[in-house]
């Protein structure tokens, strides 16, 4: 290995760390203390008697203690206890640990963890016998109160859920609030949902010129959240001959469907590049195999299933030895385990029964089947059914681009991760001595040979590369998809009908007709439905096919015939 | 076998090797081996059109567990996937069409026979609560039955819709297919494909058709009264014995080695001026005219249809039956089905969550023999013609499954001991040692070995016979005939054996 | 033919093949069969020397093992205490497992065998409609008994099946109604969402009778249908979003399976909460939520007959007897608790009896009256099902419920649904 590699590994790790750990800190966050008036008021929320309770929450809501909302939340989640001592303390949603499922002890007031003895970090098994669990009756005023302090809590994700709400409560008492906060924040994230909640609400509540302009500037803002109250306030000012409201309201309305219809494009496009970025990363593998060893691999989509289950075990190992801080690391160390682990199974699998079929394609075909079986069963076996992947904390939540345009996090990352890994496979196969002979061999076999190109070689490393790929997609596959044994099945139909679409052997062909299928899969299926969206996808391929057998991309010379 | 040039690219070397389709003249003109073949025919025949239907009857006539109503129904339903794997081998073995789609032709015959069996006219169990209709009718919100069902209720009309739905569908996907030159994976991916679209078209309730349940409620006798089940396996059997007469025919005709052309070379085909594409059309109509024949009589012996039964899964299934049986032989399509539903039936019930190993295990060692079972049978009869018989070894067979008739009615359990040693009875011994004394004779043909192994196999789970203590024994048997038969031929006895200085035994051999 | 070189490479691959099969054969006589009972069909009927068969007929592979492994595991945990505490009538029960493999003609094949071949007194199994339409006419025909566990659509009444799951009218209704009161939020759109099988169908065609005679005006109500292992919930999500943006409606799911795990984590994905739309699902137990992230699912709601959560000391023993005989992370739900009593129930109909015989066991089984772990239940004493109380659960982060509302008493179940008479009377 020489320098320019080392170089070249060097930038896809900072690469991969930038990408993962960006998110990281952008979510931190500090809890800040809460009053003492606060807490006795808390206090009496807590307690039986219904006039102190009311009294507990008219107060509250005027405090502004946004620190209260987790302790608030706990205790309407029955989360919060109160010790024999007298602290209030949060069970944070569970963690694994040691091979059983926890919870993380919090203290209600500073959310620092509690600790045991030993200055450990403690956790309970179960919930606890004290637990305090709020009345019935008082499920709307808690939720009110909540959302309302929401407003004051740190997280800007919090805020702007509850600003939203206060709209859709139409709460006229909260506009002052609301107006105050956008005047503190200026150019903040939240400045459009807050304008947008102003002019809900001014809309619903208001007279006159206050209604014209909240409703001027919803049909600015564009976002959807207005509409039901625009169209509701349209029929009033039909009824009362108010033409101004109803020409203002109008234009609103056409202003926010122009904007929404932008937004929606927007959003398939991009739910169908994520389809797409994942159907690329199962392709390029199969690809890659069938065009070199006409191998058609119906295990593949349980070489994915290999990589997902050893991103679980990865992820179940921090959760055991590795401190809880730490534990969304894990998923750096699960990417590349993924792919070694798979490959290596790949490896094997090529080593012990495929290299023995070449040249017999369909019974590479039943024998891979075979292999899915024994791979799906045995997943069964070691695992069971019931598994679950906990994502790391860095793909929660979203990136607003626009109001009302979110793309979540793990999505972006899906697509991320596949243009990375698209770039070096690319890289590997074009540039580098390893991809020469990979191409050499997959043109032709025995001139390859002829000239010295370890063919055998080729294959197995070549087939566990491929499988590899496909354990990095499942490593991906569960931040947004279950985990069991069947997941290949749901796969490989897909990723199949990329490899014809793109042209066998083609890494372009892959990617364009992964892409392509992602798309059309995405845009078809919000106008069609689920299922009649999945049959014209595939009656579209098969009348492709029809156009150009071969796929987009075929081979040319001599492979071409086969 | 030249590994270094086996794998790649190169379509002349990438053609499988596979036995001539045509018997070798010299082995077929073998007046011995003629014989040899009609008897076995004949033994086959038999035991398919009278032991069964004897034991049934005895049984059902004297009260005792002889061949029970269930255990003849359930191979009446595997005769019906070894008509449909004779479809398979038909497009695959000879025609060189892998077609992912067969379980699909498989349905829709089954389809338009469940459809007129779930109608009244088909004596279907409908209430009047539900206006009469098929049950799930209700469900959908669909009080009168629709009109594309109507004609349904005819039988004529059912048997022709089974017939020409698959046949046409299989015309239009062969037509335009082939002719657009789509081949090899091409076209098995293709097929796949729309075996999954049809999977989640008839899923669909809106389809009307029973969505993900199928359709059920037939006429209860069906699969209930032993008269029915007799009379369904019989015409099943009929039907078996007459598509394999069909297939063999067309095979041997012109049409057939035009077939095996295009399996082996189809550019030469195509410079010869033969329309390759009409030729592999019409084959693929053929074999899905084959599966709904199958699943034609397949419905009313399960006594449900559903899209489960269509998934792509089952379609490569139907495959691997061929695999194992041997592609390009008829009669191995037939065996390999057999084997491989007898295999799954039982395996599901005696290892429970571990049977998916056993299975995949099959299959890869299937793979390991190119020629499947069919290989052996060739093998055998190479044997026979340097004078190996195998005669013992039959009587053997027919003393075992003699024995376990007897065992099954209770006659040993009074006089024999009954000790258990490792979970299986003592004496089952006795079978064992009378098979060993019977085939240790020089002269038993080795490739009699396996193949009588899974005779027994086949026999014993058909019948009902297999006793329950055999759970893992039995494929540990099986098993262990095909590692005798692969040591023998191995020649790692006769170097052993040469080494010893009996250069006697060995020249015997040669 | 081959020629001599050829063939001793093939041998030697099938040679090798083959002790690949051997070993793997080995491995899993070794570790991962079941311990098949003893001869299971030496023995000459079901009640002969000191044993009696039962079959246990739920899938342990295929797609619906995820659901039935633990049906199997609650029904053998009943046999084995019932042949602790000295079987049934003097005799030890045999339980003989087969796996149908998810496979719907496999289940008919299997439960012959069980009734014929190895003359079992009765089956517990089944989970899908499908499998239990398989099975049903062999039950009729060689006049065998089945107890099915799992909740279902209705519309079925076979002499020779008992069903202790619950009925629509002992699941849905309730559900419904309380998502109208103001407990429940006063909802007032309804989006029926569901897998694409009979169950959803008839269930939301229940639901929008009911929903329709309440005064619900048909523009609130929207139903869908997604297939099974549907994965993408993307574009479902963002409509029902669309839909419920007021905050007054409300998800009534019916979705099946592991098609769960990515709707509610898209459902979070997309920032929706159950204080704004509550998903209540008629599908989702505690099983199921083993297998996703529970923290997004809190304060979503479920409507069932059973939860683990259930405060009483038999409800507590047999959690705690289920845990130490599965492992401590398994958990109880409704199929489960249903599976188990079935076996009670038939055990304590046989001794009512005094028989094993089919003819004899269903009478008796009518109308007895016994003590579940989710307290005093009642077999209807005509139509086969089960009387059985209803309960709303909220979902807690602990992957349990939280009881928030339950029927004053037990709810009469309905095998053929009144909301749907009226209906096929039209």
């Amino acid at each position: 290995m020489n320098a320019a590699w080392l170089w070249r590994i060097a930038a896809a790790t900072g690469m991969v760390a930038f990408l993962l750990g960006g998110p990281a800190w952008a979510f931190r966050q500090e809890a800040q203390p809460v009053s003492g008036e606060a807490r006795r008021a808390f206090e009496q929320l807590t307690g039986s008697a219904p006039e102190e309770r009311a009294a507990a929450f008219d107060f509250l809501l005027k405090s502004k203690s946004g620190a209260l909302v987790p302790a608030l939340e706990a205790f309407r989640n029955g989360l919060l206890e109160r010790r024999s001592d007298g602290t209030l303390v949060i069970y944070r949603s569970r963690v694994e640990i040691n091979g059983s499922k926890v919870f993380p002890l919090v203290d209600a007031w500073t959310l620092n963890p509690l600790t045991d003895a030993a200055g450990a970090p403690a956790y309970a098994d179960s919930l606890g016998s004290s637990m305090l669990k709020s009345e019935d009756a008082d499920e709307q005023n808690l939720a009110r109160l909540i959302s309302i302090l929401s407003l004051y809590h740190p997280d800007p994700d919090i805020r702007r859920e509850a600003i939203a709400d206060a709209a859709n409560r139409g709460d006229a008492d909260m506009l002052d609030d609301l107006k105050a906060a956008l005047e503190n924040n200026p150019g903040s994230a939240l400045t459009s949902t807050l304008r947008e909640s102003i002019a809900r609400i001014e809309l619903t509540h208001g007279a006159g010129d206050v209604r014209l302009n909240a409703a001027r500037t919803l049909g600015e803002l564009g976002t959807s959240g207005g509409l039901d109250d625009l169209r509701k306030v349209l029929d009033e000012a039909k009824s009362s001959n108010d033409t101004p409201l109803t020409t203002a309201i109008e234009s609103a309305i056409a202003r926010i469907d122009s904007y929404q219809l932008k937004v929606r494009i927007l959003k398939y496009t991009f739910s169908g590049l994520s389809l797409g970025s994942i159907l690329v990363l199962l392709a390029l593998g199969l690809s890659i195999i069938f065009g070199l060893m006409r191998v058609i691999n119906l295990a593949h989509g349980e070489f994915m299933m290999v990589g997902a289950y050893t991103t679980y075990v990865v992820a179940e190992f921090f959760k055991l030895h590795v401190p809880a801080a730490w534990f969304d690391y894990y998923y750096i160390l699960a990417l590349p385990l993924a792919f070694l682990v798979s490959g290596l199974v790949g490896w094997i699998c090529e080593a012990t029964i495929i290299r023995h079929l070449y040249g017999r394609t369909i019974e590479t075909l039943l024998a891979t089947w075979g292999i899915s079986l024994v791979l799906i069963q045995t997943a069964r076996l070691l695992f069971g059914d019931t598994t679950s992947l906990t994502p790391p904390n860095w793909f929660q939540g979203g990136w607003e681009v626009a109001p009302d345009l979110v793309f979540p996090l793990n999505r972006l990352f899906i697509i991320a991760f596949c243009g990375v890994c698209v770039a070096v496979v690319y890289y590997l196969v074009q540039g580098t001595r390893f991809g020469l002979l990979l191409r050499a061999t997959t043109q032709d076999r025995p001139i390859a040979a002829a000239l010295g190109v370890p063919t055998r070689w080729m294959d197995g490393m070549t087939f566990g590369f491929g499988t590899g790929l496909a354990g990095l997609a499942g490593a991906t596959v569960p931040l947004f998809d279950k985990l069991n044994p069947n997941i290949g099945q749901g796969y490989i139909v897909d990723s199949f009908m990329v490899v014809v679409v793109g042209g066998v052997g083609k890494l372009i062909g892959a990617i364009t007709a992964g892409m392509s299928l992602g798309f059309l899969t995405q845009y078809v299926e919000p106008w069609l439905g689920a299922i009649y969206g999945k049959l014209a996808v595939l009656g579209l391929i098969i009348v492709f096919l029809q156009r150009r057998p071969s796929g987009l991309f075929p081979h040319r010379g001599r492979a071409a015939e086969d | 076998m030249a590994k270094e040039t086996g794998a790649g690219a190169a379509p002349a070397r990438a053609v499988p090797r596979l036995q001539p389709v045509t018997p070798r003249s010299p082995l077929g003109a073998d007046p011995e081996i003629t014989k040899f073949r009609r008897r076995t025919i004949l033994g086959l025949l038999v035991i398919l059109f009278v032991v069964v239907p004897a034991l049934s009857l005895i049984g059902q006539y004297t009260g005792t567990p002889l061949m029970e109503a269930h255990d003849l129904n359930r191979l009446g339903r595997y005769l019906c996937y070894a008509i449909a794997a004779l479809g398979i081998d038909l497009i695959w073995g000879y025609a060189g069409v892998l077609s992912l789609c067969h379980a699909l032709f498989f349905c829709l015959g089954g389809y338009a026979m469940a459809m007129f069996l779930s109608l009244p006219s088909g004596g279907g169990d409908v209430r009047p609560e539900y206006h009469n209709i098929p049950q799930f009718f209700f469900f959908n919100n669909v009080d009168s039955l629709p009109v594309w069902w109507r004609p349904l209720g005819s039988f004529p009309i059912a048997l022709f819709v089974g017939l020409a739905v698959p046949a046409l569908l299989a015309g239009l996907i062969g037509f335009f297919i082939f002719r657009n030159r789509v081949r090899g994976v091409y076209f098995s991916i293709i097929t796949q494909a729309l075996a999954w679209g049809a999977f989640l078209a008839f899923s669909r309730n809106e389809m009307l058709l029973g969505g993900t349940n199928g359709l059920t409620n037939f006429y209860k006798p069906l699969t209930t009264r032993p008269n029915w089940i007799l009379g369904l396996y019989l015409l099943t059997s009929v039907a078996l014995v007459g598509v394999f007469w069909l297939c063999r025919r067309v095979v041997r005709s012109r049409f057939g080695r035009v077939l095996v052309a295009i399996r082996d070379n189809e550019p030469r085909l195509f410079f010869l001026g033969y329309r390759a594409d009409l030729y592999k059309a019409l084959a693929f109509v053929a074999a899905a005219l084959v599966a709904a024949i199958g699943g034609m009589l397949y419905v009313p012996q399960t006594g449900i249809i559903a899209p489960h039964d269509m998934r792509v899964e089952v379609s490569i299934w139907m495959v691997i039956w061929v695999a194992v049986g041997g592609r390009g032989t008829l009669w191995g399509a037939i065996m390999g089905a057999l084997v491989a539903m007898f295999t799954y039936s039982s395996l599901t019930s005696d290892l429970p969550q571990a049977w998916p190993f056993i299975q995949g295990g099959l299959f890869l060692t299937a793979l390991a023999y190119p020629g499947g079972a069919g290989e052996l049978w060739s093998r055998l009869e190479d044997e026979r013609q340097r004078g190996f018989g195998m005669g013992r070894a039959v009587v053997a067979l027919g003393f075992v499954e003699l024995f376990l008739i007897a065992d099954k009615l209770g006659w040993f359990a009074r006089i024999l001991p009954t000790a258990v040693v490792a979970g299986v009875h003592v004496r089952y011994l006795i079978p064992f040692a009378v098979v060993v004394v019977l085939c240790a004779g020089k002269r038993a043909a080795r490739a009699a070995v396996p193949l009588l192994a899974l005779a027994w196999f086949i026999f014993s789970e058909a019948f009902g016979l297999m006793p329950g203590s055999f759970s893992y024994l039995k494929y540990l048997l099986v098993l262990l005939s095909i590692i005798v038969y692969a040591v023998g031929e191995s020649g790692v006895l006769e170097r052993l054996k040469n080494r010893a200085g009996r250069s006697a035994l060995a020249g015997a051999v040669k | 033919m081959f020629n001599c070189l050829k063939t001793n490479l093939a041998l030697f691959r099938m040679l090798r093949t083959s002790a690949i099969v051997l070993v793997a054969a080995a491995v899993l006589v070794a570790c991962a069969g079941e311990p098949k009972a003893e001869p299971s069909k030496d023995a000459p009927a079901a009640d002969s020397g000191s044993t009696v068969k039962i079959g246990v007929l739920h899938s342990l592979t295929g797609t619906m093992a995820i659901s039935e492994t633990s049906l199997r595991d609650a029904v053998l945990m009943a046999v084995d205490e019932i042949n602790a505490g000295g079987g049934v009538m003097g005799k030890k029960i045999e339980p003989v497992v087969v796996d149908p493999a998810s496979d719907w003609p496999l289940f008919a094949e299997k439960a012959k065998q069980l009734i014929s071949t190895d003359k079992v007194a009765v089956v517990f199994g089944c989970w899908t409609s499908v499998s239990r339409k398989s099975v049903l006419p062999v039950f009729e025909s060689l006049k065998g008994l089945l107890f099915y566990p799992v909740q279902y659509e209705g519309e079925e009444q076979s002499p020779n099946i008992f069903y202790t799951g619950a009925t629509p009218n002992q699941q849905l209704i309730p559900a419904a109604e309380y998502m109208m009161s103001k407990e429940g939020g006063s909802k007032k759109k309804f989006y029926l969402l569901g897998t694409d099988y009979v169950f959803p169908r008839t269930a939301n065609k229940v639901l929008r009778a009911f929903l329709l005679s309440k005064g619900v005006p048909e523009a609130n109500i929207v139903e869908e249908y997604t297939p099974f292992g549907h994965n993408n919930y993307q574009d479902i999500v963002r409509k029902i979003k669309e839909f419920g943006k007021a905050g007054d409606a409300t998800v009534l799911s019916t979705i099946n399976g592991d098609s769960n795990v990515p709707f509610y984590k898209e459902f979070a994905n997309q920032g929706l909460k159950a204080t704004q739309i509550p998903i209540m699902a008629f599908s989702v137990a505690e099983d199921e939520l083993r297998a996703m992230e529970t923290e997004h699912l809190v304060g979503h709601l479920a409507a069932w007959n059973y939860y683990q959560s259930l405060d009483s000391p038999e409800n507590k023993k047999f959690v705690e007897a289920f845990k130490a005989k599965f492992g401590k992370d398994r958990v109880t739900d409704d199929p489960i608790e249903a599976a188990y009593f079935g076996v009670y129930v038939w055990k304590a109909a046989v001794e009512k009896a005094g028989s094993f015989d089919v003819d004899k066991v269903v009478p008796a089984v009518l109308g007895t009256e016994f003590d579940a772990p989710g307290g005093h239940k009642k077999m209807h004493p005509e139509n086969h099902h089960t009387f059985k109380p209803v309960y709303i659960g909220k979902i807690k982060a602990d992957g349990q419920f939280d009881v928030i509302w339950k029927s004053p008493g037990l709810v009469e179940p309905e095998a053929f649904s009144h909301y749907l008479k009226g209906d096929a009377a039209k």
